[in-house]
């Protein structure tokens, strides 16, 4: 196929060894953000709890990692993570790192993106548990159980539900996000979309390939999402209106 | 930590500043226009319109805008038959995907008007154009300012994407200087701290934005 | 059996809400608490199960000092019920599981057991069918008889109503106020929050009012409609009855 003097070549996208590469690149951008969401989700976690506390201290510590991982481009931080975070450690645990983990560049990714989304996972879970009327504490705190039982039973089973939507978007968001990786030489799809392109000259299908790819891998995640609302709905009461 | 690497580029890098500013400012003005067209279109009942206009947004939506710079990087020769420039490649990037952005943010911006007040309105005589103009358009231009400057907030962010198809914008030649003088740490402290002050004082405006309106209109 | 003594509670320097209030409420004895709103009402209710912790002075439930670092304050709590204006049902809990949700949690009951005298309340509250509904699939006045039945399942010694029936349609605050009449004639020990002044007149043993944190005056029921002592109270009254 010929458009605008420039021909095609779709098999790029299976021909060895191209083909190869590709899927990996994929398969590294699903554990990349994989694993980064589970830094995402344990941190904004403790941080979001901690935006909501009595404690003025604890409430401020919450709020200052939110202010400065959300108004400093991912990009720097993810820079800052790769070329300056090992800096910072003594000289012998920068030798050590250098001889012994070859990919420091993936975890180092891991640990920016993870860092990242927490605090805007964060946000999600204080407004998720800002929504719950402080009564509704009081009436499980009045029937005498203890913090952890209140949280356990009745404030976290419903916060969850409530944040799941918000926190689906979130998941999206840090997934699409892993694709800077590439910018610190981490090969996921999107830069091995880019790397396949200065040895054949055809990004463009490569490009198009990665495209679907994200587009299909989001819609997957939004059906399953949708499919887990609908099992843990609660009766009468969310869906509703919507 | 030695701040005199800062110091002794601090013309070269704050003149970078400059560029991310101009790609910022451009992108907001074009992102929003093209934006408020496309919520206009996605609340239309004609399908022609609603069809595209959500197709658009969930499609730029669903991808990162590296990947959208470097496919339109790689799209432009294509099309035009000649090598593109970088500043436009990155200029229309953003702005096409910025666009999907806010017009989600346009649309829930007059969906938040209640049906009420389109029907008071109707039922004074106004016409449907006049109703938009004077009764919905300004209270839901209200109700958006802040999450439209926090985009602009995100946006600004954005533009050290420029970074990956060569343009020398800050975070560049940040980049830059710490290629030559080796000093990462306090490199990317200062770079955090510029983009932190400029960020911060936006999030700040949107907070009292917010606060204002619920004053104004409050629930 | 409440000793109230002297008892004060700021919620920030400017704003003191409770001023060195005292009462003291008997075993079996109904009391109700009105006022304007923002008099310190559900304050001074939420000192009594220590939901509110209040600086100064000293409230006592059966001799046990609330605000004491030694008093097992989940232990306490457990002793009293505590029923919300706005119901604050578990949302995500059947009826049931609402209601034996703390006997099984805190008192450690056996399910079986629990569930046996859920059912038991249930039947006195007058809605045994709705055991296996959804909070949300409920009517304001039976959601509050359920808030009822949740209290009283943890056999409290004492029962808190914070404005029981002020969220409810008219026509519903009636079986609501029968419950609770019901239990005052069996010797429960309540303070109630409320507007209802029906309710007060025939069923309080002793009306207290109160506005900008303290207490202006107290009677029985007779002497406090027929002979108001204060300039305040005669200004509410006249404004509330009409």
């Amino acid at each position: 196929m010929e458009i605008f003097h420039y021909t095609f070549d779709w098999s790029v996208l299976w021909r060895s060894p191209y083909g190869g590469m590709l899927v990996k690149g994929i398969v590294t951008t699903l554990h990349l953000s994989l694993l980064a969401w589970v830094v995402a989700l344990t941190l904004g976690m403790v941080v979001g709890v901690a935006r909501v506390q009595p404690l003025r201290w604890v409430r401020f510590a919450g709020g200052a990692y939110v202010q400065v991982f959300r108004n400093t481009p991912f990009l720097v931080q993810l820079f800052f993570w790769y070329f300056a975070a090992p800096l910072l450690l003594p000289k012998q645990d920068q030798q050590w790192l250098y001889d012994n983990v070859p990919d420091y560049a993936y975890w180092a990714g891991v640990l920016a993106l993870g860092a990242y989304t927490a605090s805007r996972v964060a946000e999600q879970v204080r407004a998720g548990l800002l929504s719950i009327p402080p009564d509704q504490y009081r009436a499980a705190y009045a029937s005498g159980m203890t913090g952890f039982q209140v949280y356990r039973y009745v404030i976290a089973p419903f916060a969850l539900r409530i944040m799941l939507p918000p926190l689906t978007t979130e998941f999206l968001t840090c997934f699409k996000n892993s694709a800077l990786a590439m910018t610190i030489g981490v090969m996921e799809v999107t830069h091995t979309a880019y790397y396949i392109d200065s040895f054949t000259w055809h990004g463009l299908e490569t490009t198009s390939a990665a495209s679907a790819v994200y587009l299909c891998i989001a819609l997957c995640i939004i059906g399953l999402m949708a499919l887990t609302e609908k099992r843990v709905r609660i009766v009468g009461m969310m869906g509703r209106g919507r | 930590m030695d701040t005199g690497v800062i110091i002794r580029n601090f013309g070269f890098m704050m003149g970078g500043l400059g560029l991310t500013l101009q790609l910022a400012a451009i992108t907001i003005v074009g992102g929003l226009i093209l934006g408020i067209l496309l919520a206009l279109a996605r609340l239309s009942s004609r399908f022609w319109l609603y069809w595209p206009a959500t197709a658009y947004i969930h499609f730029f939506r669903g991808l990162p805008l590296i990947l959208v710079i470097f496919w339109l990087y790689f799209l432009f020769p294509v099309i035009t038959g000649k090598p593109v420039n970088a500043y436009v490649a990155a200029i229309v990037s953003f702005v096409v995907f910025e666009a999907a952005y806010f017009a989600e943010i346009v649309r829930a911006g007059i969906q938040s008007i209640p049906r009420g007040q389109t029907m008071a309105a109707r039922a004074s005589g106004l016409s449907a154009r006049d109703t938009a103009m004077y009764v919905i358009l300004p209270q839901a231009l209200r109700n958006m300012v802040p999450a439209l400057v926090t985009q602009a907030v995100v946006i600004f962010q954005d533009t050290s994407l420029g970074y990956v198809i060569g343009l020398r914008e800050f975070l560049r030649r940040v980049n830059l200087v710490d290629a030559r003088e080796a000093r990462s740490v306090e490199l990317y402290l200062f770079a955090g701290l510029v983009y932190f002050a400029i960020c911060s004082a936006g999030s700040l405006a949107s907070q009292r934005l917010e606060k204002g309106r619920q004053r104004m209109h409050p629930a | 059996m409440i000793d109230i003594a002297e008892v004060s509670l700021w919620y920030d320097r400017a704003h003191k809400a409770l001023d060195r209030v005292s009462e003291t409420i008997r075993r079996g004895q109904t009391v109700v608490i009105c006022g304007p709103s923002g008099s310190g009402k559900s304050s001074l209710l939420r000192c009594i199960n220590g939901l509110e912790a209040f600086q100064e002075g000293t409230i006592r439930v059966d001799g046990v000092s609330v605000r004491d670092p030694r008093t097992d304050i989940h232990r306490l709590r457990a002793e009293i019920g505590m029923v919300f204006q706005h119901f604050e049902l578990y949302p995500h809990m059947t009826v049931m599981q609402n209601i034996t949700l703390a006997p099984m949690r805190v008192r450690k009951k056996a399910r079986a057991e629990a569930e046996q005298k859920a059912m038991a309340l249930l039947e006195r509250v007058g809605i045994p069918e709705k055991a296996a509904r959804y909070p949300e699939e409920l009517s304001g006045g039976q959601k509050q008889r359920v808030a009822i039945a949740r209290a009283l399942a943890m056999e409290p010694k004492i029962m808190l109503f914070d404005e029981p029936t002020s969220a409810l349609d008219p026509e519903m605050i009636k079986e609501v106020l029968d419950v609770m009449t019901g239990l005052a004639q069996e010797g429960m020990t309540m303070v109630v929050v409320t507007h209802e002044m029906g309710f007060a007149r025939t069923v309080a043993d002793r009306i207290v009012f109160m506005s900008e944190g303290r207490v202006v005056e107290t009677g029985t029921g007779r002497d406090f409609f027929e002979r108001p002592q204060h300039e305040r109270t005669r200004q509410f009254l006249d404004r509330i009855l009409l």
